[in-house]
C-alpha cells in the first residue's frame, strides 16, 4: 500500500513538473520563440493604433519651438481682451478624452510666485468642464465635455486672454522740481514683467475610459465627462 | 515530506501559470504642451509744447509712449485778467479735457488760451502770466477695447503723471 502511494505521488509530482516545463516553454518566454522557416515570405498587414494631439492657436497648429501669444500686439491695452483661440486636434488613430490644464503667471529672469496671477484674465470655451478642487489662481484645470473623435478638433478652451486695468492702480509716485517745472514720475509695479500662458493637453483611450482615467490621470473623469 | 514536494511543485505550476498572464492593463494615452509670455510696458512720457504769440498762448502735449493717455490742461492768469480758451476740447470744472485718448507717438490738438482783457497800462516789454498746469492719466481699457470719456471721473482717481508750467 505504501509503494502504491508513493509511486502514484511520483506520478503526480512528474505530471506537474512536465506542466510547468511546458507552461514555461509556450507561454512564459513567448517573447523569445523563433523559428526558422523555408525561403516562401509571407505578409502581414498590421494596422497599430496610436494617441496622439496637437495644440493649435488661432487655428493654427503651433509648431515645435514656436510660443503662444505671438499674435498679441507689441502694447496691450491694460483692461483690454484680445482674442486668444486655444483648441486640441485628435491627431492620432483612435478617439479620446482630452483634459487641458491651462496656467498663467508672471516673469522677470524666472518665475516670479510672488506676483498675482489673478491679474492675467482668461476667458474659457463653453464646452469644457472645469475641475474646481484641482484649480488654483495660477492653474485652471478643464475637461472636453465630450469625446474627440481622431482627425477631430475641440472647440476653444481658451477664448480670451488680458490683463486686468487694476495693474494700472498699482503704482508710486516721486515728483522732481526743475526751475519752473515739476514733474510727477509715476512707476507700475507691473511695468516690463512678462504674462505666460502654458497649455498642456492630455488625452485618454475612450474604450474603458473611466478606469483609463483613473489610472493614468488619477481622477474619476467621468464627472465632468457625461458619456464617459 | 511528501505532501510538502507536493505543495513546492504545485506552487511552481502557480507562479509559472501566473508568469503566463499578460502584463498589467495599458492604457492609450498623450500629452502635448506649448507655452510662450508677452512683455508688458506700462506707463507713458509726455511733453506740453507752448508756442506763444502776442497775448495768446498755444499749448499741446505729446505722448510719447509706449502706452496711451487721457490728458487734461487748467489755464491760469495775474489778478483780473480773463482768459479765452478755445480748441477741440471739452469744459467739465475748472479742467479743459482733450477729446479722446492720445496714442503712444501722437500728440493732442491745439488748445489757444488768450488774455482777452489786456489792461491798458501794459507796456511793451512787461511780462504777464499765463501759467499752464496739465495732468496725464493712464488709460484702462474696457474688455472690448472702448474706452471711457477722458471727463470720467475715474480716470482721474488713479496717480497721474503731471507737469506744471508758466
Amino acid at each position: 500500500m505504501k509503494a502504491k502511494n508513493r509511486k502514484r505521488s511520483q506520478i503526480i509530482t512528474g505530471a506537474l513538473l512536465v506542466l510547468a516545463v511546458a507552461a514555461l516553454m509556450f507561454g512564459g518566454i513567448g517573447g523569445a520563440r523563433a523559428v526558422l522557416t523555408p525561403s516562401e515570405s509571407y505578409t502581414a498587414d498590421i494596422a497599430t493604433q496610436n494617441a496622439a494631439l496637437q495644440i493649435n492657436e488661432n487655428k493654427t497648429p503651433v509648431a515645435e519651438g514656436s510660443e503662444l501669444l505671438s499674435g498679441l500686439p507689441d502694447n496691450i491695452n491694460v483692461g483690454q481682451l484680445y482674442e486668444e483661440t486655444i483648441t486640441v486636434t485628435n491627431t492620432g488613430t483612435i478617439d479620446q478624452y482630452v483634459r487641458v490644464s491651462v496656467q498663467k503667471y508672471w516673469t522677470e529672469d524666472g518665475k516670479r510666485t510672488d506676483l498675482d496671477p489673478a491679474l492675467i484674465k482668461l476667458e474659457t470655451g463653453g464646452d469644457w468642464a472645469i475641475d474646481e478642487e484641482a484649480s488654483t489662481p495660477e492653474r485652471t484645470v478643464l475637461y472636453y465635455t465630450d469625446v474627440l473623435p481622431a482627425g477631430e478638433t475641440t472647440t476653444p478652451v481658451v477664448t480670451k486672454i488680458g490683463v486686468d486695468g487694476k495693474v494700472a492702480t498699482m503704482a508710486t509716485q516721486t515728483s522732481e522740481v526743475s526751475g519752473d517745472y515739476t514733474t510727477f514720475t509715476t512707476t507700475y509695479d507691473y511695468n516690463d514683467l512678462s504674462f505666460n500662458l502654458e497649455v498642456s493637453a492630455d488625452g485618454i483611450q475612450d474604450h474603458n475610459a473611466k478606469d483609463a482615467a483613473i489610472s493614468a490621470w488619477g481622477v474619476d473623469a467621468s464627472q465632468f465627462i457625461p458619456g464617459m | 515530506m511528501k505532501r510538502n514536494k507536493l505543495l513546492l511543485t504545485a506552487l511552481a505550476v502557480i507562479l509559472t501559470l501566473g508568469l503566463m498572464v499578460a502584463p498589467a492593463m495599458a492604457y492609450f494615452t498623450s500629452h502635448t504642451e506649448a507655452a510662450g509670455g508677452v512683455q508688458l510696458e506700462l506707463g507713458y512720457k509726455t511733453t506740453l509744447h507752448e508756442d506763444v504769440d502776442g497775448f495768446t498762448k498755444t499749448i499741446s502735449v505729446g505722448n510719447e509712449g509706449p502706452e496711451s493717455c487721457y490728458v487734461r490742461v487748467q489755464a491760469f492768469a495775474s489778478d483780473g485778467m480773463k482768459l479765452d480758451v478755445s480748441g477741440d476740447w471739452t469744459k467739465s470744472g475748472d479742467w479743459y479735457y482733450y477729446n479722446g485718448i492720445v496714442e503712444a507717438g501722437g500728440t493732442t490738438s491745439d488748445l489757444a488760451v488768450s488774455i482777452s482783457n489786456v489792461p491798458e497800462s501794459a507796456v511793451d516789454g512787461q511780462i504777464i502770466d499765463v501759467a499752464i498746469v496739465y495732468e496725464a492719466a493712464k488709460v484702462i481699457f474696457n474688455e472690448d477695447g472702448s474706452y471711457k470719456p477722458a471727463t470720467d471721473a475715474t480716470n482721474w482717481e488713479l496717480k497721474p503723471a503731471t507737469t506744471e508750467g508758466e
